[in-house]
């Protein structure tokens, strides 16, 4: 059975004082039966030996008090162990999260081991104290065996048969039940996804409109009927091994009266020992279910670490091999570059050639789904081409540390996100120091976003995390002005938008467009957009066309040249054109 | 007018909650009683057949030793009955699950009677969340108190069966059990202190941690670095919560440590009584024995009571928000009828945000006549969007009145409402089914495949992609461009039978070479329609009889695009700086 145990995170210091205490108090019970005899013969006077009265008595409280106290204790150093230990896994793996190949990050493999590794600090806490519980039973068992084994071998062999019985159907169900709540959890994905049409915020306004309530909610019972049957099925496993376990252990209380019964008969044990032999062993077996189900989460939990350590092995970024490309940006060029999306049958973009001089002013345009986030994603390094190379000054970008790339380009992505950070902190993202307020006054002045809509209570230090009523809520617009923000405010080289003007007005637009042109003057940059009107006076637009470069030239030569260019200009431009209307008419 | 929303109640009384519990599922409920009676009577059984064993063993193989064996092994499977079968099978994969779904589906049904504007501040948008959270602690609250209940009742049995032997073994019963409660209190109070602390950097994490996890967090975080930054706001919020977290865990093994002592003092006191008895011939060596077992079993089972009052007090806390949601203010309104054969008019209607002291919108007079095309234009911030949802009926003014055909659309029930409208919005959704019901969702009481069929083979020309091609890359589907999507998203506004459609910046993601296709296909769509279209890009407004300028929240300018052209104002400044873009240029 292969148990996962991050290695180097194992943390075994935790474990010494605890193993140890735990041994301690598993020999208490055996002790405690020990003293609480000779106490009972000291009291009635018996065969009571040396010891007296009062000698015992302070032994069975200090006995007791060790017990108490030391469960308390031990109780502590498990929570401990939670806490350290937990945030240290935590930050592990977020850590590895940030490091993980970008398109892994864009796998369902991602998520899902995202979500299940969110378990290791609880899992490696019930390691923690299951390994304990284990210790403590099998001192306490091992002792009261040999008592047990003294009264009556046959006994002590049945105990010994029904722990081994149990140990092994654990493992047996430890082993079925691997995996289990993440099936589980997979089931009812799709349940949580149509309950969330009908509660989450995003979906109220449609949810009203086309009352899509009650097919929903229909939905949602066929769903989850679905999902119970399939844990149900699961659970049923995991119920037959149980109640075996659970029949055994009344077969053997039951034998055990019977058992003991012939020693009485016999006249070898009067009726006060036999009484406190049937509840020995009747303790023992509660020790042996204990035990049990301590071996069943030590394993449970051990092979359920798998989740974290799959996690962790995720393919990172190879490491940047130190080409220093400088601070400068000398070229970009992409030399015969053709990606496939894995699992795609076709390639989206196929033998891409160009080069990109510094200082100048591109524009990428095309149809939706031609390519053209693809191509920005390659250009800056998060994708890897299939074949053809991808070069910055001509080196490869895949070679360029973090840094580099982080220090080259400053993007400002479609569907970008909002970062549950202060305004100052989102604008001053990749850059060396925070942005100063006169700095922000400046390019919001220009970008046209009112400072006051900005600021929170905290001014530019108002945090825009949801979760905060004081933050600043922002409209879609005014979160792609605060990224369009940082691109003007970075001193990056190479400036991309990827159509920054989609969730913005016209007056907007054209002021952001004549901000960029002034502001980045002396930067290249490359614009995204299917607004024509907004990039044509780029010093070279890129037409892309199924995958193909299609034309790379001034808008004035591309105009006479390429006719699909010109007739996505024209047909935009139609919408302006009084003449053509008046035509029409 | 609008009521203004009440602080939302979030008092939870027991009697509440369990009939809350007993609503979502009736029959789990009945069975979670029933169960704990029987795990009980199993308790009480097995005592009293371990007493009626000794009684009997005397006589050595008899028939009532084997009877009462057998009643000892039946009450023995009785209590594996109920923690294997009924609590780790039956509660966890049927009762749970019922009980959750049944929780679910109220508050589905909740957030159907919520007004928008109530149900779209961040406010809500937390309740919600935790609303969801709490439905499986509601129903280990309604199970502790049965649980309790069971305890209490087998904890008198063993007591009255020890007190048969003698009263005076119960002399250190106090000692033992009143630490324990004690321990109890504290430790509640420990909890409910830091839970408020503790909730809160546990959401914060989980904000941190989706920051570095999204999808697009994750592109745009290579690139920026701003995971190093996320990590250290999240290592802080950690740090103060596991600070939080060590010190109560502190505290507690302090107040542990000493009420150790008296528990333990309770424990051997109870010892040294019993043999204090057996030596003075009071009790015989038999009852000695059982006597001893049973006051630790005893001592156990009130320790297991406090532990499970002090769960209870827990669980209470936790189910809170389910009743915060719960109790939120609804929306009303009656009327079934919703006619609209003459127009909708607004009358001097203002809107504020709920938590927000700005009119969004101030007094505000429209009038839209049937069959008319109304567009509206405007800035970002302007107040588009929010006089579409004003007008939709989605939101309630907070002054002035919407009417249809006269009829103030508060006195009507939502769903009449909408019944006939229906709308393109600018958040749109995308939702992970299929293709098909993309659209479909739009009005699943009608069935039309055919109209759906040529509709998707008109936005994915490619082919490739059909009714039935499922969406989302979560459920293992496709992912579609913004442009895409937003093409479904009208497919769906149109889908509906309506006679008022509104389209809310309905091309914003879409190509520029299909746009003119899409705009034709509006026209035809719009057509028997009263329609209102909220752009950004002036060239659509042509698609409309009537422009309104909104500027600031205020109506700035209305007219033809002529007559708005032609006065020179804020419309013709706008459509100026937008033509210009194409300007310059013959075909």
């Amino acid at each position: 059975m292969k148990l996962h145990l991050p290695p180097r995170r194992f943390g075994p210091g935790d474990y010494a004082p605890y193993l140890l205490l735990a041994a301690l108090i598993g020999a208490v019970p055996a002790a405690s039966i020990r003293l609480r005899g000779d106490l009972i013969d000291a009291a009635v006077g018996g065969a009571g030996g040396d010891t007296g009265f009062w000698p015992l008595l302070a032994a069975v409280l200090a006995l007791s008090l060790f017990n108490g106290l030391g469960a308390a204790v031990m109780g502590r150093l498990g929570e401990r162990r939670r806490i350290r230990q937990g945030a240290r896994l935590d930050a592990a793996r977020l850590e590895k999260a940030a490091r993980t190949a970008f398109p892994v990050t864009e796998t369902q493999r991602f998520h899902t081991l995202w979500d299940s590794s969110a378990e290791a600090p609880e899992l490696d806490a019930q390691i923690f104290r299951s390994l304990g519980d284990a210790l403590r039973l099998s001192v306490k068992l091992a002792l009261s065996l040999l008592v047990l084994w003294s009264m009556d071998a046959w006994t002590a062999v049945g105990v010994l048969l029904l722990l081994t019985a149990g140990i092994l159907l654990n493992m047996a169900l430890a082993r079925r039940t691997d995996g289990f709540w993440v099936r589980y959890r997979e089931n009812m994905r799709r349940v949580n996804y149509l309950s969330s049409l009908l509660t989450q915020r995003e979906y109220a306004a449609e949810r009203k409109l086309f009352s899509f309530d009650g097919e929903i909610d229909r939905r949602y019972r066929d769903s989850f009927a679905r999902a119970k049957r399939e844990n149900a099925k699961l659970g049923r496993g995991r119920f037959q091994i149980e109640a075996a376990m659970q029949v055994l252990f009344a077969v053997y209380a039951v034998s055990v009266a019977l058992l003991l019964l012939r020693p009485l008969l016999r006249g070898a044990v009067t009726v006060g020992l036999y009484t406190s032999a049937f509840y020995a062993a009747v303790e023992l077996e509660q020790g042996c279910r204990q035990m049990c189900a301590a071996v069943y989460d030590l394993i449970g939990a051990a092979r359920k670490l798998k989740g974290y350590s799959d996690f962790l092995a995720l393919p990172e970024d190879a490491p940047a091999e130190g080409d220093d490309v400088g601070d400068e940006l000398r070229t970009i060029e992409l030399r015969d570059v053709t990606f496939t999306y894995p699992g795609a049958e076709r390639p989206v973009l196929e033998h891409l050639s160009f080069r990109l001089e510094p200082g100048r002013h591109y524009a990428l345009v095309g149809e939706n789904g031609c390519g053209k986030s693809t191509l920005v994603k390659l250009l800056v390094g998060l994708y890897r081409p299939d074949s053809g190379e991808v070069l910055v000054n001509g080196k490869p970008v895949s070679s360029l540390s973090p840094g580099d790339r982080r220090r080259l380009f400053c993007v400002v992505f479609q569907d970008l996100y909002r970062y549950p950070l202060t305004v100052r902190e989102n604008v001053s993202l990749g850059m060396d120091a925070p942005a100063e307020d006169a700095a922000l006054d400046t390019v919001f002045g220009k970008l046209d976003l009112h400072p006051a809509a900005v600021k929170g209570d905290a001014g530019y230090d108002s945090d825009l995390m949801p979760l905060y009523k004081t933050g600043a809520g922002l409209s879609g617009g005014e979160w792609q002005k605060l990224a369009v923000a940082r691109s003007v405010l970075s001193r990056a080289p190479m400036a991309i938008l990827d159509e920054p003007n989609a969730a913005l007005d016209p007056m907007a637009e054209a002021k952001i467009y004549a901000a960029y042109r002034g502001l980045l003057a002396r930067r290249t940059t490359l614009f995204i957009s299917h607004r024509l009107g907004s990039v044509r006076m780029s010093d070279e637009i890129l037409v892309i066309k199924d995958g193909a470069l299609l034309a790379m030239a001034p808008h004035g030569a591309l105009m006479r040249e390429c006719a699909y260019y010109a007739e996505l200009f024209n047909t935009q431009k139609g919408l302006y054109d009084e003449q053509e209307e008046q035509d029409a008419q | 007018m609008r009521n203004e929303p009440t602080t939302a109640g979030d008092a939870v009384s027991v009697r509440g909650a369990l009939l809350y519990i007993f609503r979502a599922a009736p029959g789990s409920f009945a069975l979670m009683a029933l169960m704990g009676v029987l795990n009980g009577a199993a308790a009480v059984l097995s005592v009293r057949a371990t007493q009626a064993i000794f009684s009997h063993i005397a006589a050595g193989y008899s028939p009532e030793l084997f009877a009462c064996l057998g009643v000892y092994a039946a009450a023995l499977l009785l209590s594996a009955g109920y923690s294997v079968w009924y609590m780790r099978y039956h509660v966890q994969f049927f009762a749970i699950l019922d009980f959750e779904s049944g929780i679910r589906r109220m508050l589905h049904a909740k957030s159907r009677r919520i007004s928008n504007e109530d149900l779209e501040t961040p406010n809500a948008y937390a309740f919600i969340r935790q609303a969801d959270g709490a439905r499986q602690n509601l129903f280990r609250y309604g199970q502790i108190y049965v649980e309790a209940v069971m305890t209490l009742l087998e904890a008198a049995a063993v007591t009255a069966y020890i007190s048969s032997f003698h009263p005076l073994f119960l002399l250190f019963l106090p000692l033992s059990a009143i630490p324990t409660l004690l321990e109890m209190l504290y430790d509640s109070r420990l909890w409910r202190r830091g839970y408020e602390a503790v909730t809160r950097c546990q959401r914060e994490e989980a904000e941190y941690e989706k920051a570095v996890t999204d999808e697009a967090a994750c592109k745009e975080s290579r690139l920026t670095g701003a995971d190093a930054l996320l990590m250290e706001k999240w290592r802080q919020s950690r740090g103060k919560r596991d600070a939080i977290e060590d010190g109560k865990s502190r505290k507690r093994l302090a107040v542990k440590l000493a009420l150790g002592i008296p528990e333990c003092a309770g424990s051997v006191g109870g010892f040294v009584i019993s043999i204090l008895l057996l030596c003075s011939g009071r009790i015989a060596l038999p009852a000695f024995s059982a006597g001893v077992t049973a006051y630790s079993s005893l001592t156990a089972i009130l320790r297991g009571l406090t532990g499970t009052v002090g769960n209870a007090l827990q669980y209470r806390r936790m189910i809170e928000p389910f009743f915060r949601y719960w109790n939120m203010p609804e929306r009303g309104g009656e009327a079934e009828a919703c006619t609209f054969e003459r127009d909708i008019t607004l009358t001097d209607v203002s809107f504020t945000y709920p938590n927000q002291t700005e009119k969004a919108l101030d007094g505000i007079d429209l009038t839209i006549k049937k069959g008319e095309t109304v567009a509206v234009v405007g800035e970002n911030g302007a107040g588009k969007s929010t006089l579409v949802n004003l007008i939709l009926g989605l939101y309630r003014p907070t002054s002035g009145s919407v009417r249809y055909d006269g009829a103030d659309i508060l006195n009507l029930r939502e769903e009449a409402l909408h019944r006939r409208q229906s709308a393109v919005p600018q958040s749109f959704c995308r939702y992970k089914l299929t293709v098909g019901d993309n659209i479909a969702i739009g009005d699943f009481s009608k069935s039309d495949s055919d109209k759906i069929d040529r509709k998707i083979a008109e936005i994915f020309p490619d082919g490739g992609i059909t009714s039935a091609t499922p969406l989302g890359r979560e459920f293992g589907g496709r992912e579609l461009s913004g442009g895409q999507w937003q093409q479904l998203s009208c497919a769906r506004g149109f889908y509906k039978d309506s006679d008022f459609v509104v389209l809310d910046e309905p091309t914003s993601a879409i190509d520029p070479l299909r746009e003119s296709a899409v705009y034709a296909w509006f026209q035809r769509e719009l057509r028997g329609r009263t329609g209102l279209l909220v752009t950004h890009r002036l060239g659509a407004a042509r698609l409309a009889d009537r422009i309104v300028v909104l500027q600031h929240g205020r109506i700035a300018e209305s007219g033809t695009r002529e007559e708005l052209l032609a006065a020179g104002g804020i419309f013709a400044g706008l459509w100026e700086a937008q033509a210009s873009a194409f300007s310059g240029e013959s075909r």
